[in-house]
């Protein structure tokens, strides 16, 4: 029979989850602390198996290898900061953090099935189990009007995005008879490109665009963005787009090699349209949550580019630039975290004079915004360098010089944040600096360590992430 | 070993964020954190030190930093040789006299923290120069220490004099370091590397040749003329004085300025390889050396008669490199470290005795302050050249460097130099130490924590040339393992030399300290040469009437076409940025109903898109 010990690191999370769940029940309210040290530890434990269990497939629909093992490194790193986030989240919020950490680690382990699937069927119940925590977890408070409005737009766009990803899903299964993506190869070789393989084929683009965020699959993100706790749109824009990323390749580098051409062309004519739109509609926003969802619209589309770019060049890309994006992104929300504890806003103005308040704070966020524009130093810069190079080397100019535009674009709406933190003067009531609580302050610190290291010495994850994708492509 | 030289120059840094982040409460132990990072970075250097006698090989580390598609690499690493090593131990050094002197010397500042900072933010800069071991990180390094002289030039940034000095700096070394990098960069053109090793063993195999090399070499000079302030960008030098006293030790006078004579010696195989590139060196720090030390003869400032010593100076080790006497140059660059450390330090204390810059508001110091007036003639006799101290070993290794070169002119402009040398040392002397008081300061000695850095750099002025053969098969190590090393043992060189200095000397003893010749009557005398050297050549003045009706001219042209034109053009994108964000943000209406409609919409249109692209697809459709 298969090899259990090959799902290990999820059936630990799996029951991490129950154990979170037993516990909340029975555990008085003083005793939810232990909640969050729970789900650490489980967290913790995962990730050790991770590294431990052997490469290897468990049946034909579930496959361990580097690729997962890296994407599952970024996914769970991201779920432990967001716990950290999220340390104290029923005395800010006011809801109850038990339901909290159950739909936020269940979201991650569907994440973890969807690294490692290599089935159709098991792909999709990944995506669900991803997706629809993620929707409860976006409209988590109620009594904000705008979380109820995110969570109902990312509810219904979800739906229509995993119902399209189904559809095509099935006129493949029709065309080709077989749900195995590597079985798809030679079946689909067989019948050549039909209409029936086409448009399923588009089908399942048109869903991959929804979970990465490309336009014009993305309105749903600024509003669910805005609305979810802010905790929650970290975990949004990093683990869920690694999701998106992580499901792109495994779908389209294990079942459709062969149709490169026809989406390689495709993703780049989204990728130039979704850094467009992403950046310009960046500019005119003054609140921070809707200018980071913009900004990772953006990031997107330059990530896509890396599969446009399809060869190791472009996906290591991919792995390292969702590497430096985690790092930036966490660490840029965590100072929105930190600035909307304390004053209660996210709006732009509420970060006038941060850096006479908090000079601590002000330079982390002046160092993720830096390095999401892609300045060196720093990771965001090495995470562009390499990825541009990629599509660069393709052959692919006009993409790469729209986005050097793009990014140069882009520094339009980050400076004007900093502007805001650094020369701007605070409003006459806020002149008490941000307090940090020691968990967010743990997370600052590991995120800022991480965009200063990776910008500085990027060669060892790209190396792991190029040998890892070397392994992916030559089975 | 060497993978843990990284340590040398981080320990700095760790101190300079420390002190940086603690801020005013760190203010009495900011002193002590920094000294002890750059006490430890010492012991590792001599550790080194100790280890590349045994074995002069060079040895290199490195990892990738950035790998673009083509071949060329971007590396971070280090390259140890005994060039390095001797770098490496005279920073560290200097560095810990001058910030165990600056204790004492700054102990009444306002800005202590920040001052420590910044001087540790400078050892690191320096350090990383001298470690990297490829020309990008050098260049990277090179900015820094730019950027820590600056921040240090304008430290009391309340006075203008010094904020100004600071800008002076800072855009006078810009227009050599441009050449620099547009050198670095051809460099990396042509040769597809950026290596110092294999830069050098290209020029070596003749890769470097013609016009090509000339012209790379020079474009690197360019740099090292901006930073080293030879002729015609020493202007900033001398302004630079306008920091703290032990900030002009260490960085304007042993360390940063001396970078442009390490770069030279560190890429010497580009300069060797070309002829041309090798004279224009040697002249123009002949040049600089007779030309600054003319100027040093009738300055009044204490600093700044040092300062143009310190420019003169390092036109003589340039001189050095370009006669092929790299041993000379790199072992003068050390003596020099020493003395005119010394020298600073020394002033320092002067005037943190009597406040003022002004020697004739000095005089008949040397009964109250007698270690510094002690310590501060055997700097004066080190650098004058005098057997047996170490400036005398340097300077002879200088000349004999120019007649093996064949190089008459310069042998003799050398000895000439040495001369003034001589002559303006003891005057600036005599002047202060001995005579009258003149000051209505009573002048007291220092505290021990400024005099023991005083006698310790006293010592090693006296001491180094002993070892000088020693070195010199040391040095000449790093150019490669069997250079031969020949010298025309001629007697005639030290000979003339020494008379030279007695003349010098003498000079100054009869006017300076008998007054049997007559200062004043002397200059009514030559009154057009000495309205000449005071002005210093009117080069400010030259520059600033350039400055002034030329640029000014042209770039009021420039400015009236950037104004209308490029900001025009830029603010017009800006605009329609703008425009085009507010454009986009209104199709994002909010209703449910129009996202579902984008989301088909979509889909529609990517469909008919691959139907276009398939026409045969199309064909199977009825």
């Amino acid at each position: 029979m298969s090899n259990w010990f090959i799902l290990l690191p999820e059936i630990i999370l799996a029951f991490t989850i129950m154990l979170v769940l037993i516990v909340d029940l029975i555990s008085t309210s003083c005793q939810r602390l232990w909640l969050g040290v729970l789900s650490l530890v489980g967290i913790l434990l995962t990730v050790i198996c991770l590294w431990i269990v052997p490469s290897g497939a468990f049946g034909e629909a579930f496959l361990n290898d580097g690729l997962a093992r890296f994407i599952k490194s970024i996914v769970l790193l991201a779920l432990l900061l967001v716990v950290l986030f999220s340390w104290d989240f029923d005395k800010v919020w006011g809801r109850p953090l038990g339901e909290y950490l159950v739909l936020l680690l269940s979201s991650g382990l569907g994440i973890l099935f969807l690294a490692s699937g290599t089935e159709m069927i098991l792909l999709y119940i990944g995506l669900e189990l991803t997706t629809f925590p993620l929707v409860l977890l976006t409209a988590y408070c109620p009594a904000d009007k705008k979380s109820a409005e995110g969570g109902l737009k990312f509810l219904v766009l979800a739906a229509l995005g995993a119902a399209v990803l189904l559809f095509g899903f099935s006129l493949i299964y029709a065309a080709a008879g077989t749900t195995q993506l590597q079985a798809l190869v030679p079946a689909l070789i067989q019948t050549g490109n039909t209409p029936l393989v086409l448009m399923g084929l588009l089908c399942i683009l048109a869903g991959l665009g929804f979970k990465m965020a490309l336009v014009p699959f993305h309105m749903w993100v600024p509003d669910a963005y805005e609305g979810a706790p802010t905790a929650i749109t970290a975990f949004l824009s990093v683990a869920g787009k690694t999701a998106g990323f992580v499901l792109a390749i495994r779908i389209l580098a294990t079942g459709f090699p062969v149709q490169v051409s026809e989406w390689s062309r495709i993703f780049a004519v989204l990728a130039a349209v979704t850094m467009c739109l992403g950046n310009f509609a960046a500019i005119p926003q003054t609140n921070m949550k809707r200018l980071l969802a913009y900004s990772s619209i953006a990031q997107a589309g330059y990530i896509v580019m890396g599969l446009v770019a399809f060869q190791v060049l472009g996906l290591s890309s991919i792995l390292y630039y969702l590497t430096a994006y985690l790092f930036a992104n966490l660490a840029a929300f965590g100072v929105v975290i930190a600035v909307e504890r304390s004053s209660r806003s996210v709006e732009l103005s509420a970060y006038h004079g941060l850096a006479m308040r908090s000079p601590r704070l002000a330079l982390i966020m002046l160092l993720a915004l830096l390095s999401l524009a892609g300045i060196p130093p720093l990771a965001g810069f090495a995470a562009k360098f390499y990825l541009f190079a990629a599509v660069y080397s393709e052959g692919y100019i006009w993409l790469v010089v729209l986005a050097v535009l793009n990014s140069a674009l882009s520094l339009y709406y980050y400076l004007k944040v900093i502007r805001a933190i650094y020369i701007q003067k605070p409003a006459a009531d806020a002149v008490q600096p941000v307090t940090v609580p020691l968990a967010l302050t743990i997370v600052l610190v590991v995120t800022t360590f991480g965009i200063l290291a990776l910008g500085v010495y990027p060669s060892p994850i790209v190396d792991l992430a190029r040998e890892v994708v070397v392994l992916f492509l030559t089975p | 070993m060497i993978n843990h030289a990284w340590i040398i120059p981080v320990l700095p840094l760790a101190a300079a964020v420390i002190v940086a982040l603690a801020g005013k409460r760190g203010d009495r132990l900011a002193g002590s954190i920094s000294a002890g990072a750059i006490f430890f970075s010492l012991i590792i250097s001599l550790k080194f030190f100790a280890a590349f006698l045994v074995n002069p090989a060079a040895k290199e580390v490195s990892w990738v930093w950035l790998k673009s598609a083509g071949n060329l690499t971007l590396e971070v690493g280090m390259l140890i040789d005994p060039l390095t090593v001797i770098m490496l131990v005279v920073v560290t050094f200097v560095s810990l006299m001058v910030q165990i002197y600056s204790m004492g010397y700054m102990a009444e500042d306002e800005g202590k923290a920040r001052y420590f900072a910044f001087i540790s933010l400078f050892t690191f800069s320096m350090l990383g120069l001298v470690l990297a071991n490829n020309l990008v990180m050098v260049y990277m390094f090179w900015e820094l220490v730019g950027l820590s002289s600056y921040l240090l030039i304008g430290f009391w940034y309340h006075k203008p004099e010094a904020a100004n000095a600071g800008k002076k700096a800072f855009v006078v070394t810009r227009f050599g370091d441009l050449g620099f990098l547009i050198g670095i960069l051809v460099l990396g053109y042509f040769l597809n590397t950026f290596n110092i090793i294999e830069v050098g063993t290209a020029a070596q195999t003749g890769k470097l040749t013609g016009g090509l090399g000339t012209c790379v070499a020079l474009l690197i000079f360019a740099g090292a003329v901006g930073k080293s302030a030879q002729f015609p960008l020493h202007i900033w030098l001398p302004d630079a004085m306008e920091g703290p006293t032990p900030v002009s030790a260490l960085i304007h006078a042993a360390t940063m300025v001396a970078a442009g004579v390490f770069l030279v010696a560190r890429v010497f195989p580009v300069f060797t390889a070309s002829d041309t590139a090798m004279l224009v060196v040697a002249y123009v720090g002949g040049f600089t050396a007779i030309f600054a030390a003319t100027i040093a003869c009738v300055q009044d400032d204490i600093k700044r008669i040092l300062a143009y010593s310190t420019v003169s100076q390092l036109g003589y080790m340039m001189m050095a490199l370009g006669c092929g006497g790299y041993f000379a140059g790199v072992f003068h660059l050390m003596t020099h470290a020493a003395f005119k450390a010394l020298l600073f330090l020394a002033a320092g204390s002067v005037i943190h005795a009597v406040h003022t810059n002004n020697i004739w508001e000095m005089g008949g110091l040397i009964k109250r302050m007698g270690i510094t007036g002690t310590t501060m003639l055997i700097a004066a006799v080190a650098l004058a050249g005098v057997f047996p101290f170490s400036g005398f070993f340097s300077k002879d290794a200088i000349l004999f460097a120019a007649l093996d070169a064949g190089r008459m002119d310069l042998l003799v402009l050398g000895i000439f130099t040495a001369l003034l040398t001589s002559f303006y040392i003891f005057r600036l002397f005599f002047v202060v130490f001995t005579g009258k008081p003149n000051s209505t300061q009573p002048g007291h000695e220092s505290p021990a924590v400024m005099t023991m850095p005083l006698m310790t750099l006293a010592i090693l002025s006296l001491g180094l040339g002993f070892f000088a053969a020693r070195f010199e098969h040391f040095i000449v190590a790093s150019l490669g393992a069997n250079r031969e090393i020949l010298h025309q043992h001629n007697r005639l060189v030290p000979m003339f030399a020494f008379l030279a200095v007695l003349f010098g000397f003498g000079w100054a003893y009869l006017v300076y300290f008998q007054k049997a010749i007559s200062a004043t009557l002397l200059t009514r005398k030559f009154s057009l040469l000495y309205k000449l050297l005071k002005h210093k050549y009117f080069i400010d003045e030259i520059y600033l009437f350039f400055v002034r009706y030329v640029m000014l001219v042209v770039s009021a042209g420039l400015a009236w076409f950037d104004r209308q034109v490029v900001d025009g053009a830029v603010n017009g994108v800006a605009w329609l940025c703008r425009r085009m964000g507010a454009g986009i943000r209104r199709l994002q209406v909010g209703r449910l109903q129009a996202y579902i409609f984008a989301f088909v919409l979509g889909l529609i249109v990517l469909a008919v898109s691959l139907l276009v692209t398939h026409p045969d697809v199309m064909a199977i459709i009825p």
